[in-house]
């Protein structure tokens, strides 16, 4: 390489889809324009700076109480740790869990797949359509991804048979990669009984889950009930890892909280994987983040109630909206099948809207959301309900 | 040093579904952790912990800057948002670390240039260790070639870091503990004898662990060999402040830099910071990457490849400490009060080196290189079995390298120290 060209073979990469439309979105002078795009939580006045109560009051008393801001643990704040393990694993023993707090779950999905490689463990299953990060961050390991399908458009539900089929057929040092609740993009989360069979199947084929727990409690208002998955192969003494978000159910997306949580069936073994974990880590960022890991902490010990609370009103709002659709659809006897919409769990509506319909949706009407047909339903409102679904009406009659 | 383990779990069977985990090496731990935590099982009630590089006032407590709690009330007042910040942090905060460390706040004409022409790419990142990191994958997947030399010794995670990327770290000579002092001469040497091209870290200033930096003249030396042997300088800057007292004194290397790429001689070169040590921010991980560039069209393209880079690691940094230092950096009172109160902090520890250096017994052991070196830092020149025995039987914590954290001194236990110092030498003879 010549002194004059140190850069030069670098091309310019293109932006995230997401922030494309977001882009667009803020370009847009219409008073029209709805923003049902990337995955935050808004309530009903569409304020997208909204905070849970129950953070508010941890806020205050974390500075009134400040301890300021020194460095902690490596294996992140043993209060946070402690309490978001609880939240995971209910009331299951957790003697054979160790985790390490992450750059929210993002960091716990690069961390897991880092960690899974030093195991060798480098072969990927994951159900499509899915988070568009996924793919990127396991090519980045150099692991590699392989796909199956998740979403069975005809039903609107999750495509179990497909899943099946993977867990049967996948190399038995392969890494399936499940959403533990309110599947992103498609809203399609699978039974307790599949649940069920999911993990004696895992069991009998001795394949490895990796569970990313991204929206815990917005599937059902109840985190607990929206642990099944999870917990039911913990109580089956699988071994497994769980990347754990609180961006969503906590409301604390730019304080990066999250954590990975991995379960050995030796708990010989635990401090050896925490110790590894630990080092991993610590070659990329030290320690992760305090300010949300105290906020975190402050709740699980004094705001426990209020924040179920708080999750539970997100759900309820989300239902709510979710059926006002459904009876918008129906008074339009919009053609075509919108029942999805009811089957669906979490932040997202997943619609098998073509790219022409979505181009239509956001060059004529002004109502931005990604390209695959995922809406955000926290963006819609009283005051924009009518006018978006009037619009798909609309557009699909075209 | 992870990646070397792959091979040999590979190997091992994992297809069984029990026990994935039993072939998992025991890592050594964290030397700097485990000295903490043996300090806090020890009941001796005139223990010393001189381990964690974080200050502490005088009596022992660590602080909260005065200036970083005001911003606090300001954020809590306008309600911090909860939203995403973009994948390399906030624009406002890419422009205010420009324009403070590029710039020099004003007072750098070279370094505004280069912001000028938008030939600095600037990244939020997650505090130091977060920005070596991303440098470190940077450069492994762009630059010409993997090999970086550090200095012997450096920070002890710097190896970890860079291997863990994909570089080849290897050292060149920094300090020579048996005269307690730079080795200017091997290190020259050193410098020279490496590959063309090979990446060259450096620390600004308060180079950890011997707080012992290049004078004016020997920064000029190095960087002629830097240009001859184009070699590619990345600075590593975590105690910007901790020198003089004024963070804006002590980057005499980034003007030198900055005026060497404006004068066509060095292309490129980057630099890793924190908000760490001179805001007291260390947990919350506030930190940034910078890349001075060729041209505006060049930091475009290295802009997009670092957001490629971070999104599947992290996504976006966290938001807290960043919007702390954009409140401090947007009030020019409180801006003003910040800086003052990093010169107090800085104060007490050059207090604090003075009053040891004056109670050590100079007639067994030269102690003259205690004040030479600056920052948070003495780097002692004490035996590892001279640490182990202050340890062990004067309850005074420290890497076993020698390294003290000056902080940890104050006028209560100075006295303390410095008898336990002399004589663990005195039995030493």
């Amino acid at each position: 390489m010549t002194k004059g060209s140190i850069y030069s073979e670098i091309t310019p990469s293109e932006l995230d889809p997401i922030a494309i439309i977001a882009q667009k979105y803020n370009n847009d002078p219409s008073p029209k324009k709805v923003d049902l795009s990337i995955g935050v939580y808004k309530p009903e006045n569409g304020d997208a700076k909204y905070t849970f109560p129950s953070v508010k009051l941890a806020k205050k008393d974390i500075f009134e109480n400040d301890q300021g801001h020194p460095y902690h643990y490596m294996s992140g704040w043993p209060e946070f740790i402690a309490g978001a393990q609880e939240t995971v694993f209910g009331k299951n023993d957790k003697s054979n869990v160790t985790s390490i707090q992450t750059i929210s779950g993002t960091g716990a999905v690069h961390i897991g797949i880092e960690f899974l490689r030093e195991l060798g463990l480098t072969e990927f299953y994951v159900g499509n359509p899915a988070w568009g990060n996924y793919e990127s961050m396991i090519k980045s390991c150099n692991s590699n991804v392989n796909f199956f399908n998740h979403y069975d458009n005809e039903t609107g539900k999750a495509d179990i048979d497909s899943l099946f089929k993977t867990i049967d057929t996948m190399p038995t040092d392969g890494v399936l990669l499940l959403q533990g609740c309110c599947h992103n993009p498609t809203g399609a989360d699978y039974t307790n009984e599949q649940w069920e069979q999911i993990a004696e199947k895992v069991r009998s084929r001795g394949v490895f889950v990796m569970f990313d727990l991204a929206y815990q409690g917005f599937g059902s208002g109840d985190k607990d009930k929206d642990a099944y998955g999870v917990r039911h192969f913990h109580k089956q003494n699988l071994e497994f890892i769980v990347c754990e978000s609180f961006s969503k159910n906590m409301g604390l997306y730019g304080e990066r909280l999250g954590c990975l949580h991995v379960v050995s069936n030796d708990k010989q073994n635990l401090n050896n994987i925490s110790n590894l974990l630990v080092n991993i880590f610590r070659a990329q960022c030290s320690f992760a983040p305090l300010f949300g890991a105290r906020i975190a902490s402050n709740i699980f010990r004094d705001f426990k109630q209020q924040w179920d609370e708080d999750v539970y009103a997100v759900y309820e709002r989300l239902s709510d909206l979710r059926i006002k659709i459904a009876e918008k659809f129906k008074k339009l006897g919009t053609p075509g099948n919108w029942d999805s919409i009811l089957k669906q769990n979490g932040l997202f509506w997943f619609t098998d809207l073509t790219p022409q319909q979505i181009d239509t949706l956001i060059n004529e009407y002004h109502i931005y959301l990604p390209y695959n047909g995922r809406f955000n339903v926290a963006g819609f409102n009283n005051a924009n309900l009518d006018y978006v679904i009037e619009s798909i009406d609309e557009v699909v009659r075209k | 040093m992870l990646r070397r383990n792959i091979k040999s779990t590979r190997s091992f069977s994992i297809t069984a579904s029990l026990g994935k985990w039993t072939e998992i090496p025991l890592a050594p731990p964290d030397k700097i952790l485990g000295i903490s935590e043996a300090y806090n099982k020890d009941s001796n009630n005139k223990k010393i912990n001189l381990g964690v590089g974080a200050y502490r006032d005088n009596f022992g407590k660590p602080i909260i800057f005065p200036s970083v709690k005001k911003a606090e009330v300001l954020l809590l007042e306008k309600e911090t948002e909860k939203e995403y910040t973009p994948i390399i942090g906030s624009k406002n905060f890419q422009n205010l670390v420009k324009n403070f460390i590029f710039n020099n706040s004003g007072k750098d004409p070279n370094g505004e240039k280069l912001i000028n022409e938008g030939r600095i790419v600037t990244s939020q990142t997650i505090s130091g260790t977060g920005s070596l990191r991303v440098i470190a994958d940077f450069f492994n997947r762009f630059y010409s070639s993997k090999k970086i030399i550090v200095p012997k010794p450096t920070w002890a995670n710097h190896i970890a870091v860079l291997k863990d990327a994909g570089l080849e770290p290897s050292f060149y000579e920094y300090y020579n503990t048996s005269i307690n002092g730079l080795d200017y001469e091997k290190l020259i040497e050193s410098i020279k004898s490496v590959d063309n091209e090979t990446i060259i870290l450096l620390h600004a200033c308060c180079h950890n662990p011997t707080g012992m930096d290049l004078t004016n003249e020997q920064w000029d030396e190095v960087l002629n060999i830097i240009i001859e042997k184009n070699l590619y300088p990345m600075v590593d800057m975590a105690y910007q402040g901790f020198s003089s007292g004024d963070p804006y004194k002590d980057i005499e290397v980034i003007r030198k830099l900055n005026k060497l790429v404006v004068d066509g001689k060095i292309k490129s070169y980057s630099l890793c910071q924190s908000f760490a040590k001179n805001m007291g921010l260390y947990g919350e991980r506030t930190g940034s990457i910078s890349i001075i560039t060729e041209s505006a069209e060049q930091s475009q393209s290295i802009e997009s490849q670092l957001k490629k880079l971070i999104r599947p690691m992290y996504s976006s940094p966290p938001i807290h400490g960043s919007k702390i230092v954009e409140t401090i950096f947007s009030n020019e009172e409180l801006l003003n009060q910040w800086l003052t109160e990093l010169n107090e902090v800085v104060g007490r520890l050059n207090t604090v080196r003075t009053k040891l250096f004056e109670k050590l017994d100079g007639s067994i052991y030269n102690w003259d290189h205690l004040n030479k070196q600056r920052g948070m830092f003495i780097y002692t020149g004490l035996s590892q079995e001279q640490v182990i025995k202050l340890r062990n039987e004067y309850s005074v914590y420290a890497t076993e390298d020698g390294r003290f954290s000056i902080s940890g001194v104050n006028d209560d236990n100075v006295d303390y120290l410095a008898d336990a110092m002399n004589k663990v030498i005195k039995e030493s003879k």
